[in-house]
């Protein structure tokens, strides 16, 4: 039986059921005088109460006949579902392993910082004691050193060049200890690009899932080898180029 | 009286090596964790001059560069840009903003101070 038909027919027992019970308790009203009340309200209770039986039996029947046929294209389609529940198993897991990448990333980024903060502690530790070494040999310096005390005076000249030596490396290590910085901004970038990566091969994924039919192993490698070149493309500024730690060039405007 | 340099990087390292080498040098420092911080400092404070990150959290250095200029007082203090980006077409967009001028990180204590001294006397 088509579908509208069906409706209508469940509309109209619904209909008579309700307007039946309406009529028994006009009687009910109608009849209230002549004593015979109990059996009128009887009746109609009766008759509405099997009209509605008869619906919810309909209702049922019509529920019974629907699951197979529900069922049926589920069998017709059966190979449709399957992939789509492989490609969002497929999904979760490439969610989880991009997960894991950042996580990965994330620990690099825990690990790079704590050993920067060590560093600049050791570093900050170094230059108080090199300028207090300075201070001292300038004080012993100025001291009344006799001109004739020839080891004396070569000791401190020697302990001027190693307090100088060691300025110089302080210095490189102020450049050295910049690496913490560039490599923070690369595991940054590198995390929005997997986002990006991520983000893309979900688009191809929902096109699949909706897509009118199943589409060739080339065409999803394209559409992938597409989406990595716009993520190439989205990600083209990279905030960090350098190869190393060589000092950065300088433009004055 | 020692000039004063506001220092806008959100790497604390970073951040800790430009004080350690302006204050060895005698400049005062006030430090700024991303442009958003330093816009309330550079309006509390009058800095001599704004050495800036670009890639920063809230508000990165361009658009600082660019609140800054709108500012009476910062429309000739000199603003360095101190980045890892060294593209032209990045340098064009501070140099069109007003920036004085460019440095790649990592920077150079010495090299620095030399532009520094170069640009604010």
């Amino acid at each position: 039986m088509p579908k509208t038909e069906c409706n209508k027919k469940k509309l109209f027992i619904a209909l008579a059921g309700i307007v039946l019970i309406f009529v028994g308790v006009q009687f009910q009203w109608l009849l209230s005088e002549s004593g015979s009340v109990m059996q009128v309200l009887s009746i109609s209770s009766s008759v509405g109460l099997v009209w509605t039986l008869v619906l919810l039996s309909i209702i049922e029947y019509d529920k019974s006949q629907e699951i197979p046929l529900q069922s049926g294209m589920q069998d017709n389609l059966s190979n449709e579902p399957k992939a789509l529940v492989s490609d969002s198993i497929c999904n979760i897991e490439a969610d989880k392993y991009f997960c894991k990448i950042k996580d990965d990333l994330g620990q690099a980024n825990k690990l790079v910082g704590d050993a920067v903060n060590n560093l600049v502690m050791n570093f900050n530790y170094i230059s108080k004691l090199t300028s207090s070494h300075h201070s001292m040999v300038l004080a012993i310096e100025k001291l009344a050193v006799p001109a004739d005390n020839e080891p004396v005076i070569q000791l401190l000249k020697r302990q001027m060049k190693i307090a100088e030596k060691i300025e110089q490396e302080l210095s490189a290590a102020v450049t050295s200890l910049q690496f913490g910085d560039l490599v923070t901004q690369l595991l940054s970038h590198t995390a929005h690009q997997i986002d990006a990566l991520n983000m893309s091969l979900h688009r191809i994924d929902r096109q699949n899932f909706h897509g009118p039919d199943g589409r060739s192993l080339d065409e999803i490698r394209q559409e992938i080898s597409s989406a990595v070149v716009l993520t190439k493309k989205e990600n083209k500024n990279k905030p960090v180029v350098q190869q190393g730690m060589r000092v950065g060039e300088v433009d004055l405007f | 009286m020692a000039k004063k340099i506001l220092a806008v990087d959100d790497s604390a390292s970073i951040r800790q090596m430009l004080t350690f080498t302006l204050k060895g040098a005698g400049y005062d420092v006030i430090e700024a964790v991303d442009g958003q911080d330093a816009l309330d400092k550079a309006n509390s404070h009058k800095v001599n001059l704004v050495l800036t990150d670009i890639n920063m959290p809230r508000m990165d250095g361009l658009q600082l560069l660019e609140m800054l200029r709108r500012l009476s007082h910062y429309k000739s203090v000199p603003i360095l840009m101190l980045t890892t980006e060294s593209g032209d077409d990045m340098k064009a967009k501070g140099k069109e903003a007003g920036a004085t001028g460019w440095l790649v990180k990592p920077f150079d204590p010495k090299r620095l101070l030399e532009v520094i001294g170069k640009v604010i006397g």
